[in-house]
């Protein structure tokens, strides 16, 4: 009897419980509306302006309702743009982590702005915003991207076969376990977000390939159907395309896609243990 | 007749306005990834553009900071090693004689305790991260979870291993 009245007891308070608290929800919701009561956070986000003569960079800071704003840190930079301050310059496209347009660095490490949650618990603590670290800047959160893009055209990231190619008269079969190598590989958006977490890519990267491009290196170094796979590893074979990774794994860890780059890169160490120059000289000759 | 010269001078006319294309095709094509490159740097250069902040921004992970304390430490151990070759060999008097006067110094114990950790330490934390980053180096243990735990484990056992040393 006694167990029986706990119980019901139990159940009062419970149902008093969610009844609080629907009407807590609620009256957020009410509140939201009619925009009675505003939840400001801080944006604090990098300025640089090329047609100001002599403009040095500098923080610039917003106020952003998280009540009339979306989930992401760019439905944030979206909302400054659109209602605040017009002249805020930075990339965007897809909005939702596939076209790898919007990396940028947010409260220190770089990732997707379209992936990367407002943390609203903290409004007090102002969201950092920066570009991709250690690049030439265009304008505001804007890096001039063409090095990288130079350097991933330097791995021939493409089939190559040493036949002369039919186009459109035979595929080219893969075994399953053969596709299988190529999965965390191909993935990859090219957003730079790892190139420029790493310290060796910014104080090498002009010899330095840095993590996405040697992953997408590999990549075709596994892919059964190339041909040209003593070519590509004969391509790292100096001090620096390679061999500047010192596994600090800043790749790994900040990857906005999951994807390992850091290991991409020691697939490609273990490889080049393989590589001999004779290798070359007889594929050149037959 | 007439026919004939109207089509090799129409012929030689379509040659002429295909030729400025084709030659722009042939000049895209030699141009290198190099050539872009420095076109980059250069462009950069000129237009005086700023290098977006880096190492005073970048809040570095767990990976990040063992790493750099692997070469701190390793520069620390062989310049410590340096100096104490040098100074044996420098100093008046033979290493035993010279420990001797260190002893009758008569440190406090807790200096003596943390001047064998400021030593131990140091070796013990290269030693055995540079076995993990053996282990990396056959490609194995490259996965997220694996580096967080190893390098935890590298941190806690060199402070055991150490405290122990620095307490014989």
């Amino acid at each position: 009897m006694a167990s029986l009245s706990v119980v019901k007891g139990f159940q009062l308070a419970s149902r008093q419980a969610a009844l609080l608290s629907f009407q807590s929800v609620r009256s957020a919701q009410v509140a939201a509306a009619t925009q009675a009561q505003e939840r400001l956070k801080k944006f604090s986000v990098y300025r640089w302006d090329p047609d100001k003569p002599g403009d040095k960079p500098r923080m610039q800071e917003y106020d952003v309702d998280l009540n009339t704003c979306g989930p992401m840190v760019l439905d944030a930079l979206i909302k400054i743009k659109n209602e605040i301050d017009p002249t805020l310059t930075f990339r965007r496209s897809c909005r939702e982590g596939i076209c790898g347009s919007c990396s940028m660095n947010i409260n220190g490490s770089n990732t997707l702005a379209c992936l990367c949650r407002i943390d609203g618990a903290s409004l007090t603590k102002p969201a950092k915003i920066y570009p991709l670290p250690h690049m030439y800047i265009i304008k505001d959160l804007v890096p001039d991207m063409n090095n990288f893009y130079a350097q991933y055209r330097s791995v021939e990231p493409y089939l190559k076969r040493k036949e002369k190619v039919e186009y459109g008269k035979e595929q080219y079969i893969q075994s399953i376990e053969d596709r299988a190598k190529l999965d965390g590989l191909y993935e990859c958006i090219l957003c730079a977000c790892c190139s420029t977490s790493c310290p060796s890519y910014w104080w090498h990267g002009d010899k330095y390939l840095g993590p996405a491009v040697l992953m997408q290196a590999y990549r075709w170094m596994v892919d059964s159907r190339d041909h040209y796979q003593t070519e590509r590893i004969a391509r790292m074979q100096d001090k620096f395309s390679v061999y500047k990774c010192h596994t600090i794994m800043n790749c790994t860890v900040t990857c906005p896609k999951g994807l390992n780059p850091a290991k991409a890169i020691a697939e490609i160490k273990v490889l080049m243990k393989s590589f001999k120059k004779e290798d070359l000289k007889s594929e050149a000759t037959a | 007749m007439a026919l004939t010269f109207r089509s090799v001078n129409c012929s030689q006319l379509l040659l002429r306005r295909l030729t400025p294309c084709m030659t722009k095709r042939v000049t895209a094509t030699v141009s290198t990834w190099k050539d872009e490159q420095n076109k980059f740097l250069e462009k950069n250069a000129t237009l005086k553009r700023p290098m977006s902040p880096h190492i005073t921004i970048y809040s570095f992970p767990l990976t990040a900071l063992l790493s750099g304390s692997h070469r701190f430490t390793g520069l620390g151990i062989y310049a410590g090693l340096a100096a104490f070759g040098v100074s044996v060999n420098l100093l008046p008097g033979d290493l035993a004689s010279n420990l001797a006067l260190v002893k009758s110094l008569s440190y406090g114990p807790a200096l003596i305790f943390l001047t064998k950790l400021y030593v131990t330490w140091p070796f013990c934390y290269h030693y055995i991260n540079g076995i993990r980053h053996m282990i990396w180096d056959t490609g194995r243990g490259m996965d997220l979870k694996s580096m967080y735990s190893t390098g935890y484990a590298v941190l806690g056992s060199s402070i055991v291993i150490a405290l122990a040393i620095a307490m014989l």
